[in-house]
């Protein structure tokens, strides 16, 4: 299991006490919670930043937060190991930070610096990262799904147990190469899980207005998978589905199709006035916060204190301003680096201009 | 050296590649069993088996986004779209994902895989399957594009493409696939990014590529036959581009004709022309001038009116010469 | 203790806000996440909330005045203490450099006021390019030609037209102009060095000279059998100054006087030969600095002659590379010139000038023979080289060029 680099975890003894959330999976004996719990609260805490940031005028471009979202990219993402490989969108960083990467470099790549995992070339909305098993983050909507064909194909011809999984939203599953992934991915029995975000926006507009369904996990059906859908604010269920998936990927049983109902809180772009979203279809959405039940299920079923709680923030917070203060003294790229990137082999330049 | 087709030529080069790298698998379209829509992965099957043959759906998307996932992983996925005209159907998948995967993602990535695509008329394919769409990949940073004209490229270049660490577009010409030629015996390779000057002359430059090479050499022998003295040059790739060969000819001859099937207007004919412009113009003793189709989709049934041939060739350069 | 509020950045493309309302005034009591301002952009207006709770102390910014993104607009303090002392902020880089104007739009907006030409004198790019190179006029071409369209051809033809005329004719001097009034151009900088330093050598130096005629035959043929291999080889043409510049090194070093240079303590003798080239350009002169020539292959010098020039005639010559020359030299042969002198170009001790080849009737052998015959006049400081010095410099340098086998020997 990926673990998130701290060691604020301590190991809960025997089956947790107290009350579950209504409806509850039955809680495993696991020492895993405090880091789900310390995942999810880092995205959230390093999204609010990158807006005060966003908002400063201190990162170019723009940026997409998943805010609401983050019981999903942590429930995944704790199922996968350093060696499987996840595939992400434009509203990516709580996925790509789950997966293991990096504080700095990712920041410094929100900034733009040389320094960042890109250096400097992709920003917000293309952040990858090797060594975290991060194939990219990807500004075209359904665009990802082929790429994580291939890196499971890719599993599958080395004859490695590696898994991929690949995170797209409801606004994605109406693009051509959805359908197309998902029908290959079965037809080969990939190792692959396509993990649905159904947050209820395509960008700016309503679900209800673009599809004629309300499920994308009733599509597996059409292509010969196993679909799911899953509450996208538990944590625990995503995991639990996505164990469920990734084992079956693992063991050479083909891919399978999460849908996760999750919320964003925010607009589809930081800045966006959501002009076109009922006032109170925001708040609803804020009414379902994912850390917050979490931490409620910690703190009544004696998994954790609110003392570990605040140990918990008071960490972040000295790792998300130490990232942010590297990221804003780091250097920008030298002039003309990015050149550098454009091809693998070095041929002469003066060819290209 | 012996005696071979082109699409015999082709297969060769993915027989030996393949035999080589363990890496390398085919993956397109009828590409298993049937050898390929024109011949090109016959074989394969029967050598390497399914693991490494890949029939697939018809999901141009599926097939190209596939290899570039399985290119991040160190594999080298040799693509084939059954004709180019089709690449369209991927665009998304070849310019904003192959061509900027190495960019994007600061060099942490690498796409090196192969696309192979037949493009070009002459088999009165009709407009959808007889494009010569060079110009859009050409126009794109992070892809490499070849066009190779003869039996020994169409194997040289394919097996340098293969091993090459970038993704490479090979756009092979249908109506070459049946044309002979001769091929050095053994294993060899020919670079990317380097222009063949397949006959020196010192009055005319003629760039060309692909099936106008052909067609280029034809025109050259009847105008030498006029006292007309041309230098014909062979892009082969037009990314990299060998522009010194270019430079070179022209600061010899003065004289530039581009020739090239595609519709003339935006085509690479323009790049060089400008590429001369801004940086020898005070060579040129003439206007630089370019044969091309015309501004029409490729017509069924009036190919060779609509195609530049070896006269339209003649003409240009007679045209340049007496200006 | 205040902070500043600044205008946000909402979206990709916004560079500035306009500020419709403050909700807020100063001195006013501010709690986190209540609306302090509203602000518009392209029509859009939004509510900036605090980011955290106090009193505003100043407006800086009033409303109906818009600004770029990330400007100060408001400060917000502990206390309710206004404040007037404070000055804004200036805008962070990234922010500003969104509404500076790019480069390449202020070059696209350069082309398009320029004029389409229709008066010009129609001819190719290397017909204008060889005209230039042999100081023609154009018109004066146009007008001799039969051709509506100046090619490689017709400049050619013109050349050696007025060639043979040369040889006919001397050329009449121009009228002297009546006109009295004229209009004052000012000293460009390169104009000022170049006057400051010819007067100075003039005055500094004890200048005098001597002329020799030289059959340049051999130095032709010679330049002709070495064009093609040193082209293969480097991809530039030797020329006929190429050759002459490296045998005047041979020379120089078989006479190292000329190497010399005057200073206060005495006469300087110098190791390495560093050749100057006097170059005209458009509005002037420079002397970039072939050095330690000496040790140089033709091809070398051939190569670095092409880029010193190229560099020259660019504009882009570094400064280093016109400076530390121990001999110059100097040809206006090109211009049909067939005989002149050259001011010494201090510190040195010598100066070469080059004149053109000229088809000339000289004696040999008691007969009356055609021989391309040029002159070369040596300039030199006779604080530092007697004539008879001179003389002996000048007798190798013509043995040389007649037989540039001797450089060999």
């Amino acid at each position: 299991m990926n673990k998130p680099q701290h060691n604020t975890s301590s190991p809960a003894k025997g089956a947790p006490k107290g009350a579950a959330p209504a409806d509850a999976p039955a809680i495993p004996n696991d020492d895993g919670f405090l880091d789900l719990h310390y995942s999810m609260l880092r995205i959230r805490r390093v999204e609010e930043r990158l807006l005060q940031v966003f908002s400063e005028g201190k990162i170019p471009g723009f940026i997409h937060v998943s805010i609401g979202q983050e019981a999903v990219a942590v429930g995944v993402c704790s199922c996968l190991t350093p060696a499987d490989t996840i595939f992400t969108t434009h509203r990516g960083h709580g996925h790509t930070l789950a997966k293991g990467m990096q504080l700095k470099p990712f920041m410094a790549e929100i900034f733009g610096r040389d320094s960042g995992a890109c250096h400097g070339n992709s920003g917000s909305m293309h952040v990858a990262s090797s060594e975290a098993g991060v194939g990219g983050a990807n500004g075209i909507v359904g665009a990802g799904l082929p790429i994580s064909l291939g890196s499971a194909f890719a599993s599958a011809f080395k004859g490695e147990d590696s898994v991929t999984a690949v995170f797209f939203g409801d606004g994605a599953s109406n693009q051509g190469t959805f359908h197309e992934s998902m029908n290959l991915a079965a037809l080969w029995n990939l190792p692959i899980v396509f993990v649905c975000e159904n947050n209820g926006w395509a960008q700016f507009t309503s679900q209800k207005s673009y599809m004629k369904i309300d499920g994308i996990a009733r599509r597996a059906d059409s292509y010969g998978m196993p679909g799911v859908q899953v509450d996208g604010e538990d944590v625990l269920r995503v995991r639990e589905s996505m164990r469920e998936a990734v084992a079956r990927a693992r063991s050479g049983n083909g891919p399978t199709l999460i849908e996760c109902k999750t919320y964003r809180w925010f607009g589809h772009y930081a800045g966006d006035p959501q002009k076109y979203r009922p006032a109170a279809d925001v708040e609803q959405s804020r009414k379902t916060d994912c850390i917050a039940n979490f931490e409620k299920f910690l703190l009544d079923s004696d998994l954790a204190d609110r003392a570990q709680l605040d140990a918990v923030e008071a960490r972040l917070r000295g790792e998300i301003n130490e990232a942010i203060a590297f990221a804003e003294a780091a250097p920008s790229a030298p002039k003309g680096q990015f050149l550098n990137d454009v091809y693998a082999d070095a041929f002469r330049k003066d060819s290209l201009s | 050296m012996k005696e071979i087709r082109y699409i015999k030529a082709i297969n060769e080069a993915l027989h030996e590649e393949m035999a080589r790298d363990e890496t390398v698998f085919v993956i397109g379209e009828d590409v298993g069993a049937p050898g390929g829509a024109f011949g090109g992965t016959r074989g394969l099957l029967q050598a390497f088996g399914e693991r490494r043959v890949r029939d697939t759906p018809i999901s141009e998307s599926a097939i190209v986004g596939l290899a570039l996932g399985a290119a991040m992983k160190g594999l080298r996925p040799v693509v084939e779209i059954m004709f180019a005209d089709f690449l369209p159907v991927c665009m998304d998948q070849i310019v904003n994902q192959i061509a900027k995967t190495r960019f994007m993602f600061g060099g942490q990535f690498s796409a090196p895989l192969v696309i192979r695509a037949p493009g070009g008329a002459g088999l009165n394919a009709g407009p959808q399957h007889s494009q010569s769409l060079e110009a859009w990949f050409a126009h794109v940073p992070g892809l490499k594009v070849v066009m190779p004209a003869t039996p020994a490229d169409a194997k040289g270049l394919l097996k340098s493409a293969i091993r090459d660490n970038d993704p490479v577009l090979v756009l092979e010409h249908k109506a070459l696939y049946a044309t002979s030629g001769t091929i050095p015996e053994g294993e060899y390779l020919v670079p990317l990014g380097k222009a063949d000057v397949r006959r020196a002359g010192n009055d005319v430059t003629i760039v060309t590529a692909s099936r106008m090479v052909l067609q280029t050499l034809e025109a050259a022998e009847t105008l030498a036959g006029q006292g007309i003295d041309a230098e014909v040059i062979d892009l082969r790739s037009l990314t990299p581009l060998d522009k010194d060969a270019i430079f070179k000819s022209v600061a010899k001859t003065s004289r530039l004709v581009i020739a090239h099937e595609a519709v003339k207007s935006f085509g690479i004919g323009a790049e060089i022309a400008a590429m001369i412009s801004e940086e020898m113009i005070d060579i040129l003793d003439a206007p630089i001038t370019r044969v091309g189709a015309p501004f029409s989709p490729v017509p069924f049934s009036q190919e060779g009116d609509y195609l530049p041939n070896a006269s339209d060739v003649v003409h240009a350069v007679q045209k340049v010469m007496a200006y | 203790m205040s902070s500043a509020i600044v205008m946000p950045k909402v979206g990709l493309t916004m560079t500035e806000g306009k500020i419709v309302e403050w909700k807020k005034g100063v001195g006013d009591r501010v709690e986190k996440g209540e609306t302090v301002f509203v602000f518009e952009t392209e029509k859009v207006s939004y509510d900036v909330e605090a980011a955290h709770s106090g009193y505003l102390t100043r407006i800086i910014i009033t409303e109906g005045e818009t600004v770029p993104v990330g400007t100060e607009v408001a400060l917000l303090g502990e206390s309710p203490t206004t404040e007037t002392a404070r000055s804004p902020r200036p805008v962070p880089a990234d922010a500003s450099r969104a509404s500076a104007p790019r480069a390449a739009d202020v070059a696209a907006g350069a082309v398009a006021g320029t004029a389409i030409q229709s008066s010009r004198i129609r001819a190719t790019p290397l017909a204008r390019r060889i005209a230039k190179a042999n100081g023609l006029d154009l018109a004066q071409v146009a007008a001799a030609s039969p051709s509506a369209r100046l090619k490689k051809s017709d400049i050619e033809q013109f050349l050696s037209a007025r060639a043979a005329r040369a040889q006919a004719a001397p050329a009449r001097a121009a009228a002297p102009s009546q006109q009295g009034e004229g209009k004052l151009v000012k000293l460009t900088s390169m104009r000022d060095i170049i006057a400051r330093k010819m007067l100075a050598s003039t005055v500094e130096a004890a200048q005098t000279y001597m002329v020799v005629s030289v059959d340049a035959g051999n130095l032709v043929e010679a330049r002709q059998r070495l064009i093609n291999s040193i082209q293969k080889e480097t991809g530039i043409r030797p020329t006929l100054t190429d050759l002459i510049a490296k045998i005047v090194a041979v020379a120089i070093a078989r006479h190292p006087v000329m190497n010399t240079r005057w200073t206060p303590e005495g006469i300087l003798w110098l190791d390495a030969i560093h050749m100057g080239i006097a170059t005209a350009l458009d509005d002037g002169l420079v002397v970039p600095v072939i050095t330690d020539i000496g040790n140089k292959k033709l091809s070398a010098i051939a190569v670095e002659r092409h880029d010193l020039i190229e560099s020259a005639r660019a504009g882009k010559l570094p400064p280093e590379r016109m400076r530390g020359s121990t001999f110059t030299i100097s040809s206006l042969g090109m211009f049909g010139v067939e005989e002149f002198t050259a001011i010494i170009n201090q510190p040195e001790s010598a100066i070469l000038a080059i004149g053109a080849i000229v088809d000339t009737p000289v004696a040999r052998d008691g007969a009356v023979v055609i021989r391309p015959i040029m002159k070369l006049t040596l300039t030199y400081d006779h604080r530092i080289i007697d004539g008879a010095k001179a003389a002996t410099f000048v007798a190798t340098l013509k043995d040389v060029i007649e037989e540039p086998l001797l450089a060999l020997a």
